[in-house]
């Protein structure tokens, strides 16, 4: 199977029961092979052609010919919503935060002149159980001020 | 190389296992026992404890094998609602006598149900004996509805509260009857102390039951960490005193709280209270009501202040604002938010009910257990007062009091659950005459 990852090419085999999450994460990517099994906390998320998909509920093959994008690929370290989570505090346990970087760049790549409200909005399909929504929302509200004055998305 | 396993529906024990035919199917490489890894058992205590495992190529090819060990148990009814008083036995009662039992002026009982905690992570302990079991790393799919069951939570438990007032309107003695359930482990002595109330100076009666049945297994607390049911009926209780006697709740838990470090943490978060807000109404149907409460806990010193505001048409709860002290040094940014959304869904969302029949976990997910989403939470305004390490166990418990008191002035009603779900809310406001006709 062909397809892209975080702008680069690849080809694998892929057995057809693979899950996405299984591929990704076996690909040394930080995504969950299987948070909650059920996609309700949203900690395996990524973009698929730019629509955010649950990797864990998603076999591997429906990514064929299309380009997958994970926390890796949309929030590198030195971008501007890496950078404004580190600042916020919002990135500092490993369960949830690769799903809430996804949700939160693709929230801010469709709309830099994002709310407080559609950001709170945009983290819904996310569950954090630490309960991080704040500094979360306000790294999103940083990252979209700083995507405005010309930092690059 | 992927691992399924298979989970008890009832306390018994296994009697039958047809592995033979879990191996001969394809793909399967081992199936597991319990003289094969500790993590299993032939004597499941409660509903959900893992008996057995497959270790297949594929996570498909374990589950199908699951599906042909055939257990075959041997169990008796299960016990498991002590509320209904069923329980196996009582492992401890712990009584303490510091004065003679109050006539009670006021009165407040709280239910709190099994809290899972710290964290809904994968199940690494099962995964990582499972593996040491084959000698090869592999990984465990569990659904979360099974980590549910299979994993140890933190106990039910309830606490009623009796106080008595002296002349001056103080309280002068307070009785305390508490239960909590230590589920399939039976023994949780340790938490015995953990039941009382920080009520320091004032004579205590109190009697605290410590029962075991066949729901999954207890998880110890940190030694000293409160407990939440006492520490909510105590606000509760003193909320009903003050309102019985015409008096603000402050005053009244100033009075309860001689000076020190929990009277510090008090009077800092007191700097937001304005006074009970009494179902202050925010709109001209009076559907939206705003309520404030505090709570305080003596060891470790904390204090909480919350605002809630809550819809009489539908029962939702929304927390506005939580302030809290503690006598601790300031700890990492997230440590009391996290602490505050442990509180929130306590109080007000998070439950994994048991059947009882069986004691089987009937959550099937996270749309079940419900944790608080990216609407839920206030900003925490924290201070820290002391010098110890923070202990967030103290703040939950604080915290889901303090919310409880902030619902009981929103709405009038006396919450006695943890945690208060819409339809625990609704339903004495449908059953009370309404106020606005």
């Amino acid at each position: 199977m062909r397809f892209i990852v975080n702008g680069v090419e690849r080809e694998l085999e892929v057995p057809p029961h693979r899950l996405l999450s299984e591929l990704l994460h076996d690909l040394g990517l930080n995504v969950p092979p299987a948070p909650c099994c059920d996609g309700d906390c949203g900690a395996g998320m990524v973009l698929v052609d730019g629509m955010p998909v649950e990797a864990g509920l998603t076999l591997a093959w429906r990514a064929r010919g299309r380009a997958v994008e994970t926390a890796e690929g949309l929030a590198p370290p030195g971008s501007p919503v890496a950078r404004a989570f580190a600042a916020a505090g919002a990135d500092a346990c490993p369960h949830c935060t690769p799903g809430v970087l996804v949700a939160a760049a693709q929230a801010l790549r469709v709309n830099p002149w994002i709310t407080e409200d559609e950001a709170r909005a945009a983290l819904m399909g996310n569950l954090c159980r630490c309960g991080g929504y704040v500094p979360q929302v306000a790294a999103i509200l940083a990252a979209a001020g700083e995507i405005q004055t010309g930092g690059g998305a | 190389m992927n691992a399924a396993v298979l989970l008890s529906p009832h306390a018994g024990r296994l009697t039958a296992l047809d592995t033979a035919a879990a191996l001969a199917m394809p793909g399967v490489l081992a199936v597991l026992r319990a003289a094969d890894c500790p993590a299993l058992t032939d004597a499941p205590g409660h509903a959900g404890a893992p008996v057995a495992a497959v270790v297949a190529e594929t996570a498909a090819a374990a589950r199908a094998a699951l599906a042909a060990l055939a257990p075959v148990y041997d169990h008796r009814p299960p016990v498991v609602d002590p509320a209904a008083g069923r329980i196996l036995s009582t492992v401890q009662t712990s009584i303490v006598q510091t004065g003679q039992p109050a006539r009670a002026d006021a009165v407040a009982s709280v239910t709190a149900a099994r809290r899972h905690l710290p964290d809904l992570t994968p199940p690494a302990a099962l995964e990582t004996a499972l593996a040491r079991a084959v000698g090869r790393p592999l990984h465990l799919s569990l659904p979360l509805a099974a980590r549910l069951a299979a994993e140890p939570a933190g106990a039910d438990r309830q606490a009623t509260i009796r106080l008595t007032a002296g002349p001056d309107g103080a309280v002068v003695a307070a009785d305390l009857a508490a239960r909590l359930n230590a589920g399939a482990v039976g023994d949780a002595r340790a938490l015995a102390p953990t039941c009382l109330p920080g009520l320091p100076g004032v004579p205590l009666s109190a009697r605290v039951d410590i029962v075991a049945t066949d729901t999954p297994p207890t998880l110890l607390p940190a030694p000293g960490a409160a407990c939440p049911a006492t520490a909510a009926a105590l606000e509760l209780a003193l909320l009903a005193l003050a309102r019985a006697q015409g008096r603000d709740p402050l005053d009244l838990r100033r009075q309860t709280l001689p000076d020190g470090p929990a009277r510090a943490c008090l009077e800092s978060v007191a700097q937001h209270w304005q006074g009970p807000l009494n179902g202050a109404p925010l709109d001209d149907e009076g559907r939206l009501t705003l309520g404030a409460g505090f709570a305080v806990i003596a060891h470790p010193a904390t204090a909480v202040l919350a605002e809630v505001m809550a819809d009489r048409d539908t029962g939702h709860v929304s927390l506005t604002r939580l302030a809290v002290a503690v006598d601790a040094a300031p700890g990492p940014a997230g440590l009391l938010p996290a602490a505050v959304a442990r509180a929130h869904g306590y109080a007000l969302r998070e439950e994994a009910a048991l059947d009882p029949e069986t004691g089987a976990v009937l959550a099937g997910g996270l749309a079940d257990y419900r944790l608080a989403h990216a609407f839920s939470l206030p900003e925490v305004e924290a201070e820290w007062l002391g010098h110890a390490p923070a202990d967030p166990e103290t703040v939950t418990a604080a915290a889901a009091a303090a919310i409880l008191s902030a619902l009981a002035d929103a709405t009038g009603i006396a919450p006695g659950h943890l945690p208060m779900t819409a339809d625990r809310v609704l339903s004495p406001i449908l059953s009370a005459p309404k106020p606005r006709e």
